[in-house]
């Protein structure tokens, strides 16, 4: 997370860049003294003070806190990448960041975000047995103070969504409700990057809930309606990963008869295509668990490309 | 002292608030030696200004971080106004997507002059993309409210204005203003999206003209970064086009690749086929849009 300090250094630099003389901008907040040994000596500002300074730069607190999330994010770019490599168990590509990034971290996804996904690493690596990671989890997790929140940040969301993916049927149960309250919007989730959080979270509950028989019938009640949840974030956030995720999520739940099926394979299709040029449908194990080759020639030889448009009105009514 | 206005304060004041609630902390507990509960009473119902030290000791004494404050300020507090989503539909054409936006926006007054008026002249462009009004009517009214926005572009409001006008007025007179600023501005950092819708009118404009070739590759390789920073696919989709044109007159033969995966964002992203690129696709392939799926296609199930 952004320390105090930073917006210390970020401050500093937006002068810079917006050529404001020391007298212009610190006019009436602080003396020129006292901020320079705020810059050199790395302290935070009192909150006074940096809500008075952003005034002068002439932006809104909420454009402010964007740039300084950006600054410190390409500053210490190296954390942002190994926990990107690391989520996406990229682990050739992580490696050479596991040695020069260590702690303590400075950015959004430092906290927490990062030593879990090492500690997940470490359990993939057979460094540590699952046991370790788990309680490693649930130790940076209060559980039942969650149940009772009504707000959640994006650390814990993060480490509730290893848990519900990584963690025993249990451990499933107990998860699946507190995720579900906040795609309700019972539960408020405080993150500057709502859509892509809201976004992770509603693909990794449809797909580990989807693929789950036991959770399948244990949250039959939620299936259809996390299903239409799911259709409609895909339109409404329309970002990159939701798509391959949210049809290939969609063909688990549909009736391979059904028309939806149809239209979500091929979409299924393009996104792949999207993803690998080279993608064949031979080459997927996935896809051939609800069709054959033959079946899936089919359905493309009846496609009509004219209204295969995912985001044409109507679309999806039919569930 | 150092003067605020309250009402940008309250937010704070009432993510404080909400932040003590989670941690069931009771007022006495959160404000004694700061101030007192009838003073925290008339500072949450706004009729007494808060001032910002104490503000300050309440966030210390919560055991929060100013930027979980600022953040819940940022994400919580700020209630979406849609101008974003109508902005994007109504670039990509899609009329019907937007309508309920415009509907919201029509009487749009809630933000900068800057931000009201150039949300004033998008509602024009709705109106007039959806044959309300004429475009002479449309092109007076962008006249009328040019002076409102600075032509040094320091703001994206500004520049998102000129880049509206030169596009309605297909004049380049502002080109060199509007290239300097989409490419040394850096407004990606803090208003990505916007920055995407107008980059990518520019774009569409400059692939018009071959005078501009360089400030187009310039302009393409900075969308191409961008877009895929933020994971938007409607923008992945705007900038795999400009990509592969920039590909195309390179010699670069795997510019189909992009037309291939631009096309199959289509699909994914539009409501119906889109005249958009055709301009630009077409000087690449005189091959139909639907054949190069289908052919592309056939390789898939073989």
């Amino acid at each position: 997370m952004i320390g105090q300090s930073q917006f210390t250094e970020v401050i500093e630099s937006l002068r810079n860049q917006k050529k404001l003389t020391y007298a212009q901008f610190l006019d009436g907040v602080v003396s020129e003294r006292s901020y320079r040994r705020y810059v050199n000596e790395g302290k935070p500002f009192s909150f006074e003070i940096l809500v008075s300074l952003v005034e002068r730069l002439n932006m809104k607190m909420r454009d402010f806190v964007i740039v300084s999330m950006n600054y410190i994010s390409m500053k210490y770019q190296k954390e942002i990448y190994l926990a990107h490599y690391l989520d996406h168990q990229m682990y050739d590509e992580a490696e050479p960041y596991l040695d020069e990034t260590s702690p303590p971290y400075f950015t959004h996804v430092g906290s927490k975000i990062l030593p879990a996904l090492k500690k997940r690493y470490a359990y993939h690596q057979k460094k540590i047995n699952l046991y370790t990671y788990l309680h490693h989890l649930k130790s940076e997790l209060s559980l039942d103070q969650l149940k009772k929140q009504h707000i959640l940040d994006r650390n814990t969301l993060k480490l509730l969504l290893l848990l519900l993916e990584d963690g025993s049927f249990e451990d499933q149960v107990t998860v699946i409700p507190i995720l579900y309250d906040v795609i309700l919007g019972q539960t408020q989730l405080i993150t500057h990057q709502y859509d892509i959080d809201l976004n992770a979270l509603i693909q990794t509950l449809t797909r580990v809930i989807f693929s789950n028989e036991e959770l399948k019938i244990a949250f039959q009640n939620i299936i259809e309606s996390l299903f239409k949840v799911a259709l409609h974030n895909t339109r409404k956030f329309h970002l990159e990963e939701g798509f391959q995720s949210f049809f290939k999520d969609a063909l688990l739940v549909l009736d391979v008869k059904d028309t939806l099926f149809k239209e979500c394979f091929m979409y299924y299709i393009f996104a792949k295509r999207i993803q690998h040029p080279n993608y064949t449908f031979t080459s997927d194990s996935y896809i051939k668990t609800f069709l054959s080759l033959n079946e899936a020639k089919e359905i493309f030889n009846a496609s009509h490309f004219s209204s295969l448009y995912f985001m044409r009105e109507g679309y999806g009514h039919e569930q | 002292m150092v003067m605020n206005n309250n009402s940008d304060l309250i937010i704070y004041l009432e993510a404080i608030d909400t932040i003590r609630k989670e941690k069931g902390l009771s007022i006495e507990a959160l404000i004694e030696d700061i101030t007192s509960e009838r003073s925290y009473r008339r500072y949450m119902n706004q009729e007494l200004s808060i001032p910002l030290q104490i503000l300050e000791k309440m966030i210390l004494r919560l055991g929060v971080s100013m930027s979980d404050i600022l953040i819940y300020v940022l994400k919580v507090k700020q209630k979406p106004s849609g101008i974003i989503e109508f902005f994007t539909y109504l670039h990509y054409d899609e009329l019907t997507l937007a309508t309920p936006y415009y509907k919201r926006l029509k009487d749009y007054q809630k933000d900068s002059l800057l931000l009201n008026t150039l949300v004033s002249m998008y509602v024009l462009w709705y109106e007039y993309k959806s044959h309300l009004i004429s475009l002479n009517v449309f092109k007076t009214e962008l006249e009328a409210h040019k002076h409102i926005f600075n032509t040094s572009m320091d703001t994206i409001e500004s520049l998102s204005f000129y880049i509206l006008y030169t596009i309605v007025y297909e004049d380049d007179a502002y080109h060199d203003k509007i290239i300097k600023s989409l490419l040394e501005n850096n407004f990606y950092m803090s208003q990505i999206l916007l920055f995407d819708i107008i980059a990518d009118q520019y774009l569409i404009f400059l692939s018009n003209d071959e005078n501009y070739t360089k400030d187009y590759e310039n302009l393409s390789s900075l969308f191409y970064q961008v877009a895929h920073m933020w994971h938007d696919a409607y923008f992945i989709y705007s900038a795999q086009i400009h990509h592969a044109y920039v590909k195309f007159k390179n010699n670069d033969p795997s510019y189909m690749v992009d037309i291939k995966k631009h096309l199959y964002y289509e699909h994914l992203l539009l409501s119906k086929s889109s005249k958009k690129y055709r301009n630009i696709i077409s000087a690449m392939t005189s091959l139909s849009m639907d054949l190069i799926l289908k052919k592309d296609l056939e390789e898939v199930f073989k």
